[in-house]
Formats: C-alpha cells, structure tokens, sequence
C-alpha cells in the first residue's frame, strides 16, 4: 500500500513536470538542459499564477518562411492557451527572434514595450546565451506586469533629452531678446525712407517659366530584418509584435 | 567684345548652341527643353553690366569761420565752439578736452537742419529708453552722467539721384503629392525680369571722422522739410563737427543703400511664388547731386568699467541709438532660473504624457 502511494506520488509529481514542460516551454531546438527548464519553469509559473496568463516560449530548428512573428502567434493562437498570453519564440534556422502579446496584455505589451524587450535581449541572443536571454525575457515581462506604467530607461532619457533641449532653447531664446535690447541700433541698408513719393515708375516687367523638375522618393516600408507593430494572426486574432535578427 | 555663339541652360549652366531653324532646344547635358525665347530671355538677365554711378562734385564752397577748435587728447576727437562758449567735455568719450588752434576756414554746408529738441527732452527720450531694461547694471542707470549731454552739429553728406535699375529674380513653386508607392515634389523655376526707374531725396551719408556709422544711421531718418539755408548764428547755440569725410568716400554707402532700395522696391512686384531670389541687378544714375548738411544730434558718453557707452538722440525727433552694458550676473542668474523651470515644466509634461 505504502508502495503504490509512493509510486501514485511519484506518478504525480513526473505528470505535472511533463506538463508543466509542456505547458510553457517549446524547446525544440534543444537549447536548454533539464536544470535551466526546471528554473524558467518556475519563474514562469510565478508570473502566471499572478496575472492569469499564459506565457510561452518556443524554439525551433525549422526554418520558417514569412514573418517570424506569424510564427510565434499562430503557434500561440492554436496551442490552445488563454487568451491573454505573452510568447517568445526564437527560430535557429531563421535566425530571428520574436515576441508577441495576446489579448489584454497588450495594454502593458504594446509595440513599445515588446520592442523594448527585443533591445534588451539582442545581446545575449548575439552571444548564444539563449538560457540568459529566456530569464531575462521573463524576469522583463514580470517587471513590466509588476508596474505596467514604469517608466523605462529609454522613457527617462527621452523625457531628459526633450526638456533639456527645450530649456535650452527656451533659456537662449530669453536671453537674446534680453541681450537684443541692450542694442538700441540698427543698421541701415537700404534707402527707402528717401524714396521721393510715386516716383516708382515700373518700365519692363516680365515673368517666365524655365523649367520644372520631378523628385521621386519611394515611401519607406519596414524591412525585413527589424519588424514591429500590429497585425492579425491567420487564426485572426489580434496581436502586438516585433522580432530582430541575431 | 567676343561674339555669343551659344545660350547658357538655367537649369546647369552648361551652353546650349544657337540653332536659328529651332523654335525649341534641348540641353544636351541635363536633357532639359527650353523655348529660344527663355533662352534669350535668359541670356540677356545673367548678362554681367557693370553698375554706373555718377555724382556731380560739390562746389566746395568755403565759409569765413572764426572758432576755437578743440581737441580730445583721450580719443583724439575735434570739435569746434564758438568763443562763448566755455570748454567742455569730449562729446564722442566724455573727457575733458583742450583748445587747439582757431580754425578760420572750412567746407560750408548748404544746409542745416535746427535743434528741435532741447536737452531735457533729450534726456527724458534717453532715460525712457533705458527703463525697463532689467539687464541694465543698476550702477549705470543711476548715475547722474545725464548732465553732461550736449548737442553737435554733426556732419552729412546728402546724395539726390534718379536711379533706373534692372533685375533678375528667379522664383520657385513646389508643389507635393503621393500616389501610395511614391511620394513626388515637383519644383518649377521661373524667371522674373524688372526695370523701373525711382527718385532718392536726400540719402544721407554722415561725414564725421569720429562717431560710428551705424549708431547714426540707427538715428534716421531726419525730417527735411525743417532744413535751412546754413547761418553762422546756429553755431552759436550749438557746437559743431566741423571736419568732414571727403564726399568720394561717402559715396559708396548712398550707391549701396539706394541700389538694396531699388532691389526691394522691384522684389516687391513679385507675389505668388514661393520662394524668390535675386539673380542679376545692374542699376545706373546720371544725374547724381550732392549737398553737404549739419543735421542736429544730442551725444553723451559715459566710460563704464573701461569701456565708452556712447549714446546719439535725433536732435528733430528724439530717438535714441546707443549700446548699453550688461549685468552679467543677473543675465547668468535669470538664464539658470529660465533654463530650471523650463526644464522641470517641460520634464513634468512629458512625464504625465507617456505615462
Ligand atoms: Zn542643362
Ligand atoms: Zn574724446
């Protein structure tokens, strides 16, 4: 009896690591060994438990035609989780990695934000620390579902940036006003005050047409390498995007 | 003069032979079509004319005088008086001057114009000028320096012509749109030909060795209708300049002056392009006169911290001319105040806007 127990426990105890493996992470590249799976799995739950969603990370050594996002998000869309998900795929033979949010965490993962991600997972997707890139990929996510309107680094900078340069202009603006009327003088060059009233008398005046040209600029469409923004999966749902090379 | 055999592209400078059967030509570099007429048109604008300036010399006439001459051993400024008068001060810096020779003779002016202002209106037209100036070290606005303003005749010469000038302007109108794959801007060129003829009455030069050019000039302009003919009797009332730039050397600042007016006054016929440059000008006069004025001018010097502020009234209608010296730690101080709240302001907005 004491037996069958131990082994219904431990029956128990490899379903939920089987599923658990199967519930979040794809890794169909084999990039990971079991002790790195074990650690994301767990960071994941956590996030998951917190929010109610799902979130996936999938990768591949096939490679995939098209837009690497249409990948991940059909992937998401017919694996049957919620829908208010988060994946990351990273495909080894397209060499490409992506991220894609799903119904209302797009809110917090908008285009800005994933593409924020994106940045901050170039380095270690770069140097083949995928292990690294998939923690930071998770421990980013829960930051950003912890305190959805934080500002980011980039944001902070910006807000530095755009204030300074504006007081600086404001500031140089004030001064050479105020600099300019301690200059009570003014350069005359022309003559006008001396014109002798009606005296201009217009004697030849003729307008003619030389020649036109045609500038031709091709309007800029994202390429292929950098993709971001809004877009429907073939299931046709909603989803926000982007993906980079590495 | 060497024989034109070819026209000139406006769209690449590169020449265009002549082709008397053609009604049209091709520019064969930038594969531009041009009407022969344009481009004559053309050819006859970007023509290189010299410009002709021709001034009557003044009669030279010269005046018995019979005044002391003093002389600035700061600033080595001159300025005549009248024996009534008692030495003053240096009215181009502010110190004290000394006599220097009786001066008998000198170039009389045709005219001169009355001070129609006194002092105490000089004054009260320079302190208004000065309010309100926070930048203004408030050491310099309070000084009582003000007493020692004091009116000169100040010399001019006075240039009256009929100019008749050409131009060429070329013009542009650009005009934007899209189809979805492209987006296409298109500029057309034109070319505006002027002439017009236009009469200058009294342009006035100032002759004086010492005083600057633009603090006098930012004094004009002077009403003449108030000019007289030239008495000794004014000199008793008010000092004078009586040393004077030759009028050949005055003459290039009245050519300039009335050649940018003539341009203006043709640029303004041109409406409905938008953007307008000047191409080609040649302008001509023949009838040049000149006349040698004393026109009325209140001046104050005042040295401050090293440095000369000399400041010039219109002795007719009471504006002002002058530089002033600033309070460099109020301006450092009200900058960093400016530049600390835009900052925070503008910081504050930008948070509330992204988050
Ligand atoms: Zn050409
Ligand atoms: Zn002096």
């Amino acid at each position: 009896m004491k037996k069958f127990f131990l082994a219904l426990l431990f029956l128990t105890l490899s379903f939920t690591l089987v599923c658990a493996d199967g519930d979040n992470i794809y890794d169909e590249a084999n990039l990971l060994n079991e002790q790195q799976k074990n650690i994301l799995e767990e960071n994941i739950e956590a996030v998951e438990d917190a929010y109610d969603i799902d979130m996936v990370i999938l990768t591949s050594l096939d490679y995939y035609p098209g837009d690497i996002r249409m990948w991940a998000a059909d992937f998401y869309d017919y694996g049957g989780f919620l829908s208010n998900g988060l994946i990351l795929g990273i495909n080894m033979a397209n060499r490409e990695y992506t991220i894609v949010s799903s119904g209302n965490i797009q809110d917090v993962f908008d285009n800005d934000k994933i593409d924020e991600i994106l940045d901050a997972l170039a380095s270690p997707m770069q140097n083949g620390h995928y292990f690294g890139a998939m923690e930071d990929f998770v421990s980013l996510s829960k930051a950003a579902l912890d305190n959805p309107h934080a500002l980011s680094s980039d944001d902070i900078m910006m807000i530095l940036l755009s204030a300074s340069t504006c007081a600086i202009i404001i500031t140089a603006v004030f001064v050479i006003y105020h600099l300019s009327k301690m200059r009570i003088k003014q350069k005359a060059t022309k003559a006008t005050a001396y014109i002798e009233p009606h005296s201009f008398e217009m004697t030849y005046q003729n307008d003619l047409f030389l020649y036109s040209n045609i500038i031709r600029n091709r309007i800029n469409r994202s390429n292929s390498s950098s993709r971001s923004g809004s877009f429907r999966g073939s299931s046709g749902a909603s989803h926000s995007g982007g993906s980079r090379g590495f | 003069m060497a024989e034109i055999t070819a026209y000139k592209c406006p769209n690449c400078g590169a020449d265009i032979p002549f082709d008397p059967h053609a009604e049209n030509l091709k520019c064969s570099y930038c594969d531009t079509e041009f009407p022969v007429n344009t481009l004559k048109e053309y050819g006859s604008a970007i023509e290189e004319k010299s410009d002709t300036y021709v001034w009557q010399s003044h009669s030279g006439e010269k005046m018995d005088l019979s005044v002391d001459e003093y002389i600035c051993p700061s600033c080595g400024g001159a300025v005549a008086m009248t024996e009534e008068k008692a030495a003053g001060v240096c009215p181009y810096c502010g110190s004290a001057i000394i006599l220097n020779a009786k001066v008998e003779e000198e170039l009389k002016p045709d005219i001169i114009i009355p001070f129609a202002i006194d002092k105490d209106e000089a004054y009260a037209a320079l302190k208004k000028e000065l309010s309100g100036k926070f930048l203004l070290p408030a050491d310099f606005k309070n000084h009582r320096f003000f007493d020692k303003i004091q009116g000169l005749y100040v010399p001019y010469w006075l240039f009256d012509c009929t100019a008749d000038c050409e131009a060429s302007f070329r013009m542009t109108r650009t005009r934007m749109w899209s189809d979805g794959q492209y987006r296409y801007t298109k500029i057309s060129h034109y070319l505006a030909l002027r002439r017009g003829q236009m009469a200058f009455d009294k342009v006035p030069v100032d002759a004086s060795l010492k005083l600057d050019e633009e603090l006098l000039e930012s004094i004009e302009p002077f009403d003449y209708t108030k000019a007289k003919a030239f008495d000794m009797a004014y000199l008793a009332q008010n000092n004078a300049d009586i040393r004077q730039e030759e009028a050949d050397a005055c003459e290039p600042k009245a050519n300039k002056r009335i050649h940018e007016s003539m341009i203006a006054a043709l640029q303004s016929t041109i409406i409905g392009y938008d953007g307008t440059s000047l191409q080609n000008s040649h302008i001509a006069f023949n009838d040049g006169k000149m006349a040698y004025a004393f026109l009325p001018v209140y001046l104050l010097s005042r040295t401050y911290k090293n440095k000369v502020y000399t400041f010039a009234i219109n002795g007719q209608s009471g504006k002002v001319a002058g530089d002033l010296p600033y309070d460099y730690p109020k301006l450092f101080l009200y900058g960093a105040l400016v530049f600390i709240v835009s900052f925070l302001l503008i910081g504050a907005l930008a948070y509330f806007f992204l988050v």
